[in-house]
């Protein structure tokens, strides 16, 4: 057993008569007496032989004429790439004034926001001030119409008073 | 020695910009180029793209071929790397249609073997075999699969894919040896 599978170790060389004459001999000798070696070995040229059966393509003229002016082209494509035409825009800025813009942008949008903030508080404050104004003038215009009032009472009493002084 | 001289000059004359040397070259090595790749990838459409890709890199980078390497091994090595590229793009293994076992007169040629242990009783039965072998081939590992086609396919012995391949003399030796194996264990439904 030990020796097949030393022998078929051997078996791919043998076909390819690539061992030692020494080498060659004892496998041969071996093949003689053990059929499940002569039956590796014949499988393996079948393999062999069925691999090298195979057809590859034989093209004609015309083939290797559209080849080679296709494999001219692709040639010219490599060393000279193709024009595109690209659109540029006449004024690029520059990466700096990108950022130095969107910098500034962002500078006058918190300074915007801090100041309409500090803003409508005081204005805020100043509506407060003017609503409690309001109120008092009302209070006060209230105040004055019930005065006046009492005081067309006061007339109206001092009348009286003249009327009875005087009948 | 002859054609290794033709190669230098061709070189030559192409480093310095002779478009028509590049011509000779390609006509030189377009059909053994056609058949690496054909037997890799599977069909002529994409061996012929594959050819076309790897005689653009040699003439884009024959700057930088030194002239003490054979340029069969570097041009070799360059069409088996473009149409592994193509197969890992496509993410497929290709199954070449089999052409029927035809010998030149067109008769049907039976295998040749040493002995009689197997004996095909179906002519069918061949082409199914050669069809399953193809498969078996497609789906061994990349390394076995490429020293197997090189080796039985397109005929180039063990030093010369152990060139292209930028590997041990040896280590080719052990690919061969797994792939065959391998084939051998599948296919032996077929030989019993």
């Amino acid at each position: 057993m030990w020796k097949c599978l030393f022998i078929k170790r051997k078996l791919y060389d043998y076909l390819e008569n690539s061992l030692s004459e020494i080498e060659r001999i004892k496998v041969e000798k071996h093949l003689k007496t053990c059929n499940r070696c002569q039956d590796n070995l014949s499988q393996l040229k079948v393999v062999i032989d069925l691999a090298a059966q195979k057809k590859t393509p034989q093209p004609d003229s015309d083939f290797w004429h559209d080849f080679r002016i296709d494999l001219d082209r692709k040639i010219n494509e490599r060393l000279v790439p193709p024009i595109k035409a690209e659109y540029k825009l006449r004024y690029l800025p520059k990466p700096v004034f990108v950022y130095v813009s969107i910098l500034i942008f962002i500078l006058v949008i918190g300074l915007g926001n801090y100041f309409y903030k500090n803003l409508n508080s005081n204005f805020i404050r100043i509506a407060q001030q003017d609503k409690n104004l309001i109120e008092e003038i009302l209070t006060l215009d209230e105040l004055e119409d019930n005065t006046l009032e009492l005081n067309d009472n006061a007339d109206l009493e001092m009348d009286l008073e003249e009327i009875i002084l005087y009948s | 020695m002859e054609e290794l001289n033709k190669d230098i000059v061709l070189i030559e004359r192409i480093k310095q910009g002779d478009r028509a040397s590049f011509d000779v070259l390609v006509s030189l090595y377009q059909q053994k180029g056609l058949e690496i790749a054909y037997n890799i990838v599977g069909n002529l459409e994409d061996a012929k793209d594959v050819l076309q890709e790897a005689f653009v890199k040699v003439y884009l980078n024959i700057k930088g071929f030194q002239e003490k390497a054979k340029f069969s091994t570097w041009f070799y090595r360059i069409v088996v790397n473009c149409s592994l590229d193509l197969l890992r793009k496509k993410k497929r293994i290709k199954n070449v249609p089999i052409d029927s076992i035809m010998d030149e007169d067109g008769q049907e040629k039976r295998l040749d073997i040493a002995d009689n242990h197997w004996e095909p009783s179906k002519i069918s039965m061949e082409r199914e075999l050669a069809r399953d072998l193809e498969e078996n081939i497609n789906k061994l590992p990349e390394k076995q699969r490429i020293c197997f086609i090189l080796k039985h396919q397109n005929g180039l012995n063990i030093e010369e894919i152990s060139h292209i391949l930028k590997c041990n003399p040896a280590t080719v030796k052990v690919h061969l040896f797994r792939a065959v194996n391998n084939l051998r264990k599948k296919i032996s439904k077929y030989l019993i």
